[in-house]
């Protein structure tokens, strides 16, 4: 790690500063590489794709004048016309020719492969973001966790090199240019980004790391709220809801000591996720409790695409070198070592 | 964002790190900001009470809320919180031979209202079918079910009770003004959503009169689960909820009692504030009339979960969103305006929001 050198001028306050200012460029602006980021734009955009595609079976009953929120409605519920106007605004409100909405969702459908398959990331990612986010703005009232993760995974993605690596755009520049070799073109450069050490994939990654600890950290205290998760009885609430229920695995009932041990640590994990993934030490003993929380609501509660989302977004937690050294790639080059060995908060 | 070029270090700045350090403050500026609009939205969530949310909560997210709400990042992340609770589904009657289109929800007409059907076409009633949503045999795959699942759960989470039309001779200092407008307009935002709903279902599979009923479907506890036998699909287990406009003497003060803004009042005694009653009483929860417990439950047994909606999923999870109860009469249903709003709380007349004068 590039230690940032800064003079002693023997005022402790003012040494003070310096090392927070020190530790937020660290922690902010030290490049990374991408691979864990192109892992994350494969799941992610695997994710929208399909949502997108369920989604066109049945698109009218979602989109335009006959869906169970009509456009009307739904522009309604956020114009101000029921309470006070939202600043989230989508041009979908306002298309009523449902061959119109056909065409869009058909551009999104494309848009969103095209993401993931890392064509032309540069476009493609950010304009995927866009169009979700204007079908969020859509669809509201048949929203869950899944559309939340996989908006913001989408929306970090948008602003980092992640089709650097393991995309259409990383095979083109090879195959034209070399391995990372210079192109002339500036816009080139940008477009058809390099599989080198990136700030902006560290703010990307950053950014998204912090979101899940603030999801989890909510929804820990939120349900720290209740009675059912400190009595130990809320999996069991969980696991008998019949609407949810994928697999039916309502035999804990005679096995208490087991569902509210696994109630008891599913709120701690929630609630002390944000402190324990940043360690060494601890935080593959939280990712793998994600894993298993998530694979769980995935397997067990009939959210298999939410549970699978979760684990997916939880990657970002995995440093690029670890993704190389799991696939047996070549090592890191010296620079690209030195800057990701250290620290608690790669 | 700056690209590096950090393979090569001589390209790096003057300390290291391969950002200007007027980039890296115009960067700082930018994220401060955005973890302002991340970390904002479920801290309001959390810290809304009788009164509101907190005045410095509202002063820390006001600055990003509109950037939030458009990236669709005001969020409360409560799912299933506090407590699992049960489902809520909607119930759709299909009638068919009124000789007339009606769109009709929980037994009162919400649109189309020009197109009652007369007398003589209602004594010749044809054909009547009902569907119940969601279904998982008829939508498919999982994730259009959900979706339909959680159309049905928003429908409940809007629900708002019909005012009485002599509502505004009550205005005064224990319900002002804009408390009943919110009310008003919490009814009209439900109406709405119900009135859209069974306009689809009309399309979608005709006929000329649709009724919506919304379901609640109750969880057994694990102890009459496993002593009773009591099934998860146990007819008795899906409760309906009428639409009962509220009366005269629910909005008055005294039937909810007067809060003082000092004292809390205690959960589960008269004058009991909506939104503390989801706080962990479910003894009371249990004991309250029309409670959505399954019938033919004994009274000694060990209480079902409280009737607060199963917020884990849904996209507008309020941590404390009040039970919904709409047979009991010792409780006011608060507005359902902050669904999708995170800074317009959840209203209780009765209690003076910050900075409310008495």
């Amino acid at each position: 790690m590039n230690r940032i050198r800064r003079g002693n001028d023997g005022s402790p306050i003012r040494d003070y500063c310096a090392g927070w200012v020190e530790a937020w460029d660290r922690f902010w602006f030290t490049p990374r590489r991408t691979e864990t980021l192109a892992v994350l734009r494969i799941g992610t955009g695997l994710m929208l794709l399909y949502s997108h595609l369920v989604l066109a079976t049945d698109l009218f009953s979602f989109l335009g004048t006959e869906a169970w929120i009509n456009n009307d409605t739904a522009a309604a519920l956020h114009d101000g016309t029921f309470g006070p106007p939202t600043a989230a605004t989508s041009y979908l409100w306002h298309i009523d020719s449902p061959l119109l909405l056909g065409l869009h969702h058909a551009v999104t459908i494309v848009v969103t492969l095209c993401m993931t398959v890392g064509f032309l990331t540069r476009l493609s990612v950010p304009i995927a973001f866009l169009l979700q986010l204007m079908l969020i703005h859509r669809l509201m009232g048949a929203l869950f966790g899944l559309d939340q993760i996989v908006t913001y995974c989408a929306m970090y993605l948008a602003v980092t090199p992640c089709g650097a690596v393991w995309s259409v755009d990383a095979w083109y520049r090879k195959r034209r240019w070399g391995q990372n070799a210079a192109i002339g073109s500036r816009w080139l450069n940008w477009l058809l980004p390099a599989d080198r050490l990136s700030v902006a994939a560290t703010v990307g990654t950053r950014l998204l790391q912090l979101h899940l600890c603030v999801i989890y950290l909510f929804g820990g205290l939120a349900k720290a709220r209740g009675q059912l998760w400190w009595d130990g009885t809320a999996l069991w609430f969980a696991v008998a809801n019949l609407e949810y229920q994928s697999w039916d695995v309502t035999f804990l009932a005679a096995y208490p000591k087991l569902f509210t041990a696994l109630t008891h640590l599913t709120l701690f994990w929630e609630i002390f996720y944000c402190a324990l993934v940043w360690p060494h030490r601890t935080r593959p003993i939280v990712l793998a409790l994600a894993v298993a929380v998530h694979g769980g609501i995935a397997v067990f509660m009939g959210m298999i695409t939410f549970g699978t989302m979760m684990i997916i977004a939880n990657a970002v937690f995995i440093p690029p070198e670890s993704i190389r050294r799991c696939l047996g790639w070549q090592p890191l080059s010296p620079v690209a070592g030195n800057q990701s060995r250290d620290s608690i908060d790669r | 964002m700056t690209e590096s070029k950090t393979d090569n270090p001589a390209e790096r700045s003057k300390d290291g790190l391969p950002v200007a350090r007027r980039w890296r403050l115009l960067a700082s500026v930018f994220l401060i900001g955005h973890l302002m609009a991340i970390f904002g939205p479920p801290l309001a969530f959390q810290t809304r009470g009788p009164r509101g949310i907190s005045p410095s909560v509202v002063a820390f997210v006001w600055p990003v809320e509109r950037y939030a709400q458009w990236l669709y990042l005001d969020r409360g992340y409560a799912f299933f919180a506090p407590d699992p609770g049960p489902s809520h589904l909607i119930q759709a009657r299909i009638e068919t031979g009124y000789g007339g289109n009606q769109v009709r929800s929980d037994s009162t007409d919400y649109s189309d209202r020009s197109e009652q059907p007369t007398a003589a076409s209602e004594e010749t009633a044809v054909s009547e079918s009902e569907f119940l949503f969601p279904d998982l045999d008829v939508q498919w795959p999982r994730l259009l079910y959900h979706r339909h699942f959680m159309l049905a759960e928003f429908l409940n989470d809007s629900y708002q009770p019909a005012l009485p039309t002599e509502a505004s001779a009550l205005v005064g200092p224990d319900l002002p003004i804009d408390a009943l407008q919110q009310l008003r307009q919490a009814r009209r935002r439900y109406e709405a959503i119900a009135g859209s709903m069974a306009n689809h279902l009309k399309s979608e599979l005709g006929g000329e009169r649709v009724t919506l009923q919304r379901m609640e479907h109750s969880l057994p506890d694990f102890v009459g689960y496993l002593e009773n036998g009591v099934r998860l699909d146990d007819p008795r287990s899906f409760v309906p909820l009428p639409d009962e406009p509220v009366s005269m003497e629910e909005l008055l003060p005294t039937s909810n009692g007067p809060a003082s803004p000092d004292g809390v009042p205690v959960s589960g005694r008269p004058g009991t504030r909506i939104n503390e009653l989801n706080w962990g009483q479910p003894a009371d929860r249990g004991a309250a009339p029309g409670n959505s417990r399954m019938p033919g439950r004994p009274a000694a047994e060990p209480v079902p979960p409280p009737a607060t909606p199963d917020r884990r999923a849904t996209e507008n999870a309020a941590p404390d969103r009040p039970q919904r109860n709409d047979a009991n009469p010792n409780r006011k249903t608060p507005p359902e305006l902050q669904t999708d709003a995170f800074l317009t709380p959840g209203l209780d007349p009765t209690v003076r929001k910050w900075g409310q004068p008495r």
